[in-house]
């Protein structure tokens, strides 16, 4: 797949040049979109930008409202209230989406029966104008064993990478990936992200939802944290990941001393668990030199580091507060 | 590029229809078993094989329209596989057209496959365009059950689907004079009969032969015509619905 990739960067980069000079105009833009389901709002006014030939990561927890700005930006939803730009148009223009070339692997996503792998892709790129060579695809997905197989024979995973050659048969430019890893083994996450990589490196936009910061390491230059249907963060990868390498210190402590550790200028957050009391900090060496000069014991102390999404969560609570 | 489309998912659509157990069960193995058990049992008589020749091959259309695709549809909406659609640039009107084709192409199959066996076991009529004739007319009056399909497929999932259309399908059958001879049901389901789309179409298919019992072949035309607008009308609406809802 390295080389016929390679191939298409090179003739990519030659009619790319002329766009360059030209206005540059987001590929998304959203202003201001709310998203009620009836009376749930899953969105909260979100207002976001996207460049051509970004790669960028939508991160957060199960219903932070991911899947919702991924639907609108394909077009799939209108916005209750504010705006969303696909290029500049109206996404639930078909004429706008398919101007724009895009690609999508959808959450939940499952496949048609009845049909051989081979044919299907060979279907899907009679959609477009511009389709990737079925043999290229089959590659790229890891499906050539399995291009004459029906795809209700296929594993999770293989239907998985099945959805993506799909998402990819137009040759897209801009690639929408709603929690594309799931149901995925390591070695072909491993692969798949390794994918996606050069994908972008094609100059492709890549828009993906992940509720997995590890996943977007050396993956997206960009994140963007979405909780409780508001933008929380958008910031570079390492300053997201910087701000969420949090730790969690524990030990058997009376309640009394509660208030005289959320004193403590390291100490994130406080929770209670029976005994336990359980802090959370940026750095645990300092706490824990902070809390002997104040003499206080920490029997049975335990600290683990916090999973990235629920300490950046954390921290970012904590910083709105202050 | 659409025609190109349009043909590559109208093969998509018709190999699945022709790989799927259920749908030839409902296409060819229920029409002509129930041809041979009625032919068979019920005696040999000319206007017997001729009257269960056309009300098998109806209701095998039948059976290709609701047995099938209604709940085929459901199922591929419950898939998310018309959303995954909607981001390619495939249009509806292209996937519906194709999904019409590929039933046409099966309901032919019917046809042909029941007549085919009718004539091998011994039926015989004086004039063989007149058979011709009601092929066709079984054929075309197909569509208001493909667009009734159509509806059923919108407002159902993958289970219900599949039992509201199998009931619908044995409903028009049964009424329709398709299982049974109008004139041996209660007069209640007679009145019942009289306004239903099976009917009509039966007894439409049936004229050419000289074998309809009553009625004009225009208020058949008209019943047919007003079923298909409305089933089209209906269907669309529901799509359209279905397609703008917030989920």
């Amino acid at each position: 797949m390295a080389e016929t990739l390679e191939r298409r960067r090179m003739s990519m980069e030659v009619s790319a040049e002329p766009a360059v000079t030209q206005f540059r105009q987001p590929v998304i833009l959203l202003d201001q979109v709310t998203k009620y389901y009836g009376n749930v709002q899953a969105l909260r006014g979100v207002s976001l930008r996207i460049e051509a030939g970004e790669s960028v990561a939508l991160l957060g927890p199960n219903g932070a409202g991911k899947t919702t700005a991924i639907s609108l930006m394909l077009g799939l939803l209108r916005p209750s209230t504010g705006h969303v730009l696909l290029n500049g148009g109206d996404p639930t223009i078909p004429a706008v989406r398919r101007a724009a070339r895009l690609g999508a692997m959808l959450q939940n996503a499952r496949v048609i029966d009845l049909v051989r792998v081979r044919e299907l892709l060979d279907v899907f790129r009679s959609y477009y104008d511009h389709s990737l060579p079925t043999d290229e695809l089959l590659e790229i997905a890891q499906l050539h064993d399995k291009q004459h197989s029906y795809t209700q024979h296929l594993s999770g995973g293989e239907l998985q990478r099945l959805l993506f050659a799909l998402a990819l048969a137009g040759d897209p430019r801009i690639l929408f990936l709603d929690e594309p890893t799931a149901g995925m083994d390591v070695a072909s996450r491993r692969r798949f992200l390794q994918c996606i990589r050069e994908l972008h490196r094609d100059g492709r936009t890549i828009i993906l939802t992940t509720h997995n910061l590890a996943e977007v390491e050396g993956l997206s230059q960009r994140v963007i944290v979405l909780n409780e249907g508001r933008i929380v963060a958008d910031d570079s990868s390492e300053a997201i990941r910087a701000t969420a390498s949090g730790q969690f210190v524990s030990f058997l402590a009376e309640e009394q001393t509660d208030q005289l550790l959320a004193a403590i200028p390291g100490v994130l957050r406080i929770e209670r668990q029976g005994p336990r009391v359980v802090l959370l900090t940026r750095d645990s060496d300092a706490l824990l030199k902070d809390l002997q000069r104040q003499g206080i014991a920490t029997p049975h102390l335990e600290i683990r580091g916090a999973s990235l999404e629920e300490a950046f969560l954390a921290l970012t609570r904590k910083e709105e507060q202050t | 590029m659409t025609l190109l489309a349009l043909r590559a998912q109208s093969k998509l659509e018709l190999l699945r229809f022709l790989r799927n157990v259920r749908a030839l069960f409902f296409t060819l193995l229920v029409p002509i078993g129930y041809y041979l058990i009625f032919s068979y049992g019920f005696g040999n008589t000319h206007d017997l094989q001729l009257h269960f020749g056309i009300a098998m091959a109806g209701f095998g259309t039948l059976g290709v329209s609701l047995g099938t695709l209604g709940s085929r549809l459901a199922q591929e909406r419950q898939l998310g596989w018309l959303r995954l659609l909607q981001t390619t640039p495939l249009t509806p009107l292209t996937y519906f057209v194709a999904k019409v084709i590929a039933t046409f192409s099966m309901a032919g199959l019917t046809i042909i496959g029941v007549l085919t066996v009718a004539l091998l076991e011994g039926l015989r009529v004086d004039n063989y365009w007149a058979l011709v004739t009601s092929a066709l007319i079984l054929w075309g009056g197909s569509l208001p059950f493909i667009a009734l399909a159509f509806v059923i497929g919108s407002w159902t999932d993958a289970e219900t689907g599949y039992v509201v259309s199998i009931g619908v399908y044995l409903v028009l059958g049964y009424l329709g004079g398709l299982l049974q001879p109008l004139q041996f049901m209660p007069s209640v389901l007679q009145d019942v009969a009289r306004w239903l789309p099976s009917t009509h179409y039966f007894l439409l298919a049936l004229r050419p032969l000289q074998a309809a019992s009553s009625g004009s072949a225009l208020e058949d035309v008209l019943i047919l015509l007003v079923y298909t607008l409305l089933f089209t009308a209906l269907a669309i609406w529901s799509y359209r619905r279905a397609g703008t809802a917030d989920r």
